[in-house]
């Protein structure tokens, strides 16, 4: 993927980027909100992450210029302000994702990879996701996996189906969160955890091969290997 | 009553009021003293003399010749009406001007009362009689007329009365009118103080302007008021950037930690340290997030989004999001709330403060445990969890809202402290109150939101 990095800390940006390289994208730096928007007008990305406070040109601010321009290349926003209004705030702007400092890199990289599918391939609503032999029904409410009807609970359906829309990419336990369940919410605990545990079991019998896998310390990736 | 009797103001008016009568008492008992015991004394040492000479003339001279002397006596103009009465061994009346007496002798004064008419009008007489019997069987009675001193006396005690009744009815209407005057100024002061405690530093004591006593003092406690909020003020700020300030440099240490956890292979003891590093960092990182958003809403800088909820749907899905937690724990969790229950909060933030609440609660109680999410409230809405778990002393559950503190069993039980802090923020933000009660056994974490609330 090609992404347009804007920050001001040299530093951090530094390590974005050579983490974002690591993982095989394409990254270019603006440290400065003025260059930011002229790059981002003039060049196609598939996604951008953009610092929430910059010189120059407020990140913000940034942002609704370029949604003026009828450009909607996701953007991710960064930010030192992780409180819930902030959050709001910069969705509100036009931001895809929203993320606080400080963030892990996996947590940032499985974002991006969720918000480079969507821009590539425009949403439209799919109302049947199929994952290997795991086949859900987004009309119907349906879960079956071969023959076998899976009977799962509302929240065990969204969570499948946001991880079957996700398929092959990494879904952080926030990521879960925030698109799951309705609530703008920080548990202090691992609770996500123990529902995927649940839908796993049912999901799973027998000789059956596991859908959903654990990506250590990351979260979690639904897949047929 | 009995509240108005406890009040100072009140006691002090019937104090004044009390001491007023006790010194009306006192000027009429001189009163009494001058102006009817003393001419008494003097009229009754009259009439014994005057008893003597008659009862030496009777001896010495006769019946007949006292008979005349006393009329005589009877006829000469003195200050005092003089009267009297003389009867024969017999029983028969030799001269008499009195009325009527006693049938038996007395050996004291007595008065006795002797009106006459005169040409149709009524004159009052009282008179002060001495009365002897003698060995003869002969009866003197012998007195003064007393009318104006008695009169004297009647006046007295009844002034005295009056006085004495208008004083403590003045002064019990006039203390509980003072006591309600300055109870009403103190009551002004004690509702800031409540206001002020309840977390709303802003709140300010009226003041009138007229330079009172109250008014001084009120002054004095605002600029206190000020003082401390300027201090609270400038404490939250500091804490505020703290965080704030350290959010990037984390971030660098993050994003550091991440590389050097690429770089060695996985299962090594470097690689653990690496990991054990960059949970703390993940630590230290929802600390800061959770100081941030508790200065933010005690600041008021939190906007809320108020909205009408269901608040059975919010408990529910509660419920649902802990329940696997609960199952593993074999805690029981169960909801108490009865559609239909709605009310005007913030969604975010109340789900938030019970998640906070039965977080909490499952951490601390034991296997086998009960959980209830409870909501209920016609008007006020009360909303939170009770358990039956180990609960919390009265010192305690004083202490836990404060941040970074924690309940005394914490050893091996993870959280940062800063749980119970955030529902109290988010119940101050509400204007709801947050009160933690003994649940017999167990803890009962309860929210208490107004009505229609802003």
């Amino acid at each position: 993927m090609q992404v347009l990095l804007v920050e001001d800390d040299e530093r951090l940006a530094g390590h974005i980027a050579s983490g974002l390289r690591a993982a095989g994208h394409l990254v270019e730096h603006c440290d400065n909100g003025r260059d930011g928007l002229v790059r981002a007008t003039c060049e196609r990305f598939d996604v951008i992450v953009l610092d929430r406070m910059l010189p120059g040109l407020d990140g913000l601010k940034l942002l609704g210029a370029l949604r003026a321009t009828d450009d909607a290349t996701p953007v991710l926003l960064l930010s030192a302000l992780g409180d819930v209004d902030e959050r709001v705030r910069g969705l509100r702007a036009g931001g895809d994702d929203y993320m606080a400092k400080p963030f892990a890199m996996s947590e940032l990289l499985a974002r991006l990879e969720s918000l480079g599918r969507r821009g590539s391939a425009p949403a439209e609503p799919a109302e049947h996701l199929r994952v290997g032999d795991v086949e859900i029904d987004l009309v119907s409410h349906v879960v079956s996996r071969g023959a076998r009807r899976i009977p799962l609970t509302l929240r065990e359906l969204r969570i499948v189906a946001y991880l079957a829309r996700n398929a092959g990419r990494v879904v952080t336990r926030s990521m879960l969160l925030e698109n799951v369940w309705n609530y703008d919410f920080d548990p202090q605990t691992n609770i996500i955890d123990q529902h995927i545990s649940k839908l796993r079991q049912k999901l799973t019998t027998g000789d059956e091969v596991q859908v959903i896998h654990t990506v250590r310390g990351v979260g979690y990736v639904m897949r047929v290997e | 009553m009995s509240r108005l009797f406890r009040s100072l103001s009140f006691r002090l008016a019937l104090f004044y009021a009390v001491l007023l009568c006790v010194s009306v008492a006192l000027v009429a008992a001189i009163g009494y003293r001058v102006w009817v015991a003393w001419p008494m004394q003097e009229i009754e040492s009259e009439v014994d003399r005057e008893a003597d000479e008659t009862a030496r003339v009777l001896q010495n001279e006769g019946i007949d010749a006292t008979r005349l002397v006393l009329e005589q006596r009877m006829r000469s103009a003195g200050v005092r009406k003089s009267f009297h009465a003389l009867i024969a061994p017999d029983g028969e009346i030799v001269s008499a001007n009195l009325p009527s007496w006693p049938r038996r002798p007395s050996s004291h004064m007595t008065l006795i009362e002797a009106d006459t008419f005169l040409d149709g009008f009524e004159d009052d007489y009282t008179a002060l009689v001495r009365d002897r019997t003698f060995a003869d069987g002969t009866r003197l009675l012998v007195g003064r007329d007393v009318e104006d001193i008695l009169r004297e006396d009647e006046l007295l005690r009844t002034a005295a009365l009056w006085i004495v009744c208008v004083t403590l009815v003045l002064g019990l209407a006039g203390g509980w009118l003072m006591s309600r005057a300055i109870g009403q100024r103190i009551e002004t002061l004690a509702r800031t103080a409540r206001q002020v405690m309840d977390g709303d530093l802003s709140e300010r004591v009226p003041v009138r302007g007229t330079s009172d006593d109250f008014d001084r003092l009120n002054e004095t406690i605002n600029l206190m008021l000020s003082r401390i909020e300027a201090l609270f003020g400038t404490a939250r700020r500091v804490s505020e950037n703290v965080a704030h300030e350290f959010r990037t440099p984390l971030a660098r240490l993050l994003t550091r930690l991440e590389a050097l956890e690429q770089l060695e292979p996985e299962g090594t003891p470097a690689r653990e340290e690496v990991d054990n590093a960059i949970a703390e960092v993940n630590r230290l990182q929802r600390i800061f997030a959770a100081l941030l958003r508790i200065s933010r809403l005690e600041g008021g800088r939190h906007p809320l989004h108020i909205q009408r909820c269901d608040i059975v749907s919010l408990l529910e899905d509660l419920v649902e999001f802990y329940q696997p937690e609960a199952d593993a724990r074999g805690i029981e969790l169960v909801l108490d709330a009865q559609r239909p229950l709605v009310a005007e909060l913030d969604l975010d933030l109340m789900f938030q403060a019970l998640s906070n609440l039965l977080d909490n609660a499952l951490k601390y109680v034991p296997g086998g445990g009960r959980i209830e999410a409870f909501a209920s409230g016609e008007g006020a809405l009360h909303i939170g969890i009770a358990d039956n778990g180990p609960g919390l002393s009265r010192e305690e559950a004083a202490r836990v809202t404060e941040p970074f503190s924690r309940g005394e069993d914490t050893a091996g039980r993870a959280g940062e402290g800063l749980g119970l802090s955030m529902v109290a923020a988010i119940a101050q933000v509400h204007g709801a109150r947050f009160r933690l009660e003994d649940n017999r056994p167990g803890l009962r974490a309860l929210l208490i939101v107004p009505p229609g609330l802003h």
